[in-house]
């Protein structure tokens, strides 16, 4: 199943955004604090409602800080339209010949009670397999306050649907998370964004595929580690999951280290390998993954998401490197710019020069990292 | 809407270029191109995709001659690296004598009066300095605005200053006279000529 629209009205920073999707790979671009990570966080929040473990619309909205902070602050026509200043996600896929739609519409009912459904659609092909709300729930707080996304019993219909939502990954490794985990220790993050439980994550995974993965990453850092051996899942005393590095060195038994003294960089480059190494059977979301990364890197990043895209579904990735985007093998439907605006943000496809420049060889970055008049920072 | 293209080899280049078409075609939407690689071989690596992509809007490039002789071989160097006969009327290349620095030279006053120092001893002929960033850098030090932004630290080996390229492209946003310029800097009134010729 693939993704091939993203409406949204009134999420966050965008006050309406459509989106549609044709590349496997989605590069989303823009200034700080335009919005490409809350652009992700719509698909995240899908994810969040679909889970089935820990998940739900309340919950999800709650995570997030309740929906006031969800809701564009942008948002108009406050009783005046009905329904002007909902929350709608709407996300178009394809598999195969057959077409999925989901919409899902919020809105706010007083400060006292909770977000309710204002909408929820799903359609598979032609057939509208739920259209809510129904005249048996509009009175009932208790049916608008849950999704039949979330349900198992109400979404039988198109359960493959709510799998598909509920297994979108997003990982944004912050490496002393990984390295302090234990000593930072308490509270784990549902999902994990960040990496910080990502030993285990490698250690729950079923020993030879896990071997298999590790040989591979060890053999891609070869090239950038001098010295270095082999990468090994090792756990110690008392249980706790490690990833071992060994290296060469003239004495006769190999130096080794463990993930807590590894660069920020070498990490971040093991947890990128190790995930583009899993099995995606819904879209993976990246933030910034030239982080920490040397340029020669980063520069051949993207064709390795592209094979994750081809062979499993698609990549989402935010990014300001011109050297990720420096691979003239981008077409321009992969790229999409966010601009911020007193009005809320707006995301757009390259502008016909930009998609023009991209066909003739310029590299993407070139193009569209070099938006607007280059700004003069000072203090 | 129509755009017309630019690259160039540093940030004051690009600057400079947008007071030129905004003064000539200011009904064209400026699209730049910034190499990853900056200076001038960036543009040259890239110079065959530049040239097809003028074939649906102008393009403008924008590169220093240097030390190289004149503009004219310079301009054959280069199309004859990549096998290129001769540039569409659509695609403008400039080469300026010998840096794009000289033009910010050409209006004397408006940069004496932003390095906050008097004009005198500022050549009228900014093109025929063989060193026009050296030239730009001597000037600086006795300004007391900029000088320590501008000059090289002494300490160290770097050939300008950390805000070099920040003071120079302030300067041409905001106070570059682009007439007094041209007067004293033959490529830039040819260059200003031909994103003229655009309009026929």
């Amino acid at each position: 199943m693939r993704i091939q629209k993203i409406e949204l009205k009134n999420w966050r920073n965008f006050r309406s955004a459509n989106v549609e999707i044709k590349a496997d790979v989605i590069y989303l671009v823009g200034p700080n604090a335009s919005g490409k990570s809350n652009f992700l966080d719509a698909l995240r929040f899908l994810r969040d409602i679909a889970k089935p473990i820990g998940g739900g619309l309340q919950t999800a909205l709650n995570e997030r800080g309740g929906f006031s902070k969800v809701r564009c602050l942008h948002a108009r026509g406050a009783g005046k339209k009905k329904g002007s200043t909902n929350l709608e996600i709407t996300v178009s896929l394809s598999d195969g010949p057959d077409t999925w739609t989901y919409h899902l519409a919020i809105l706010p009912r007083s400060s006292k009670s909770r977000p309710l459904v204002a909408k929820e659609i799903v359609k598979h092909n032609e057939e509208v397999l739920v259209d809510r709300p129904y005249d048996h729930e509009v009175d009932d707080e208790d049916q608008l306050a849950v999704t039949y996304l979330e349900q198992a019993a109400q979404n039988k219909e198109f359960r493959e649907l709510s799998r598909y939502f509920s297994q979108i990954t997003y990982v944004h490794l912050v490496p002393q998370l990984v390295k302090f985990g234990e000593r930072i220790s308490g509270h784990l993050l549902p999902d994990d964004p960040f990496g910080q439980a990502f030993m285990k994550r490698i250690a729950d995974t079923a020993n030879k595929t896990r071997e298999a993965r590790l040989k591979k990453i060890s053999k891609a850092l070869h090239e950038i580690v001098p010295g270095l051996e082999a990468l090994q899942f090792i756990v110690d005393k008392e249980g706790r999951p490690h990833i071992e590095m060994r290296y060469q060195t003239h004495r006769p038994l190999p130096a080794r280290q463990l993930e807590d003294q590894l660069s920020d960089g070498t990490l971040r480059l093991i947890a990128l390998l190790w995930l583009l190494q899993e099995d995606h059977s819904a879209p993976l979301l990246l933030e910034e993954p030239e982080l920490s990364l040397n340029e020669e890197i980063v520069r051949q990043l993207h064709r390795l998401f592209y094979k994750v895209g081809k062979r499993d579904n698609q990549v989402f990735v935010t990014t300001h490197s011109y050297a990720l985007l420096s691979n003239e093998g981008i077409p321009s439907s992969s790229i999409f710019t966010i601009i911020p605006g007193v009005e809320g943000s707006r995301i757009e496809p390259p502008t016909e020069p930009e998609r023009i420049a991209i066909q003739n060889g310029i590299p993407p970055g070139d193009v569209v990292l070099a938006r607007g008049e280059q700004f003069a920072l000072d203090i | 809407m129509r755009w017309i293209y630019f690259s160039g080899e540093d940030e004051v280049s690009e600057a400079l270029a947008r007071r030129c078409v905004e003064r000539v075609l200011p009904e064209l939407t400026f699209q730049s191109i910034r190499p990853r690689q900056g200076g001038i071989d960036g543009v040259i690596e890239k110079f065959p995709s530049y040239l097809d992509t003028s074939r649906n809007y102008p393009f403008f490039v924008m590169i220093d001659l240097d030390r190289k002789e004149c503009p004219p071989s310079a301009r054959a160097d280069l199309l004859s690296k990549h096998n290129i006969t001769d540039l569409p009327r659509q695609f403008i290349l400039s080469i300026v004598k010998r840096e794009s620095e000289a033009w910010l030279l050409g209006d004397s006053d408006g940069i004496a009066e932003y390095l906050g120092i008097p004009n005198q001893g500022i050549t009228g002929n900014p093109e025929e300095l063989s060193d026009p960033k050296g030239a730009i850098i001597q000037l600086a030090k006795t300004s007391p605005r900029y000088r320590d932004e501008i000059c090289p630290d002494a300490k160290g080996d770097a050939k300008v200053g950390p805000g070099f390229n920040f003071r120079l492209t302030e300067f041409v946003k905001r106070q570059w006279n682009i007439e007094t310029a041209a007067e004293r800097c033959p490529t830039l009134m040819r260059t200003l000529e031909r994103l003229n010729n655009l309009k026929d």
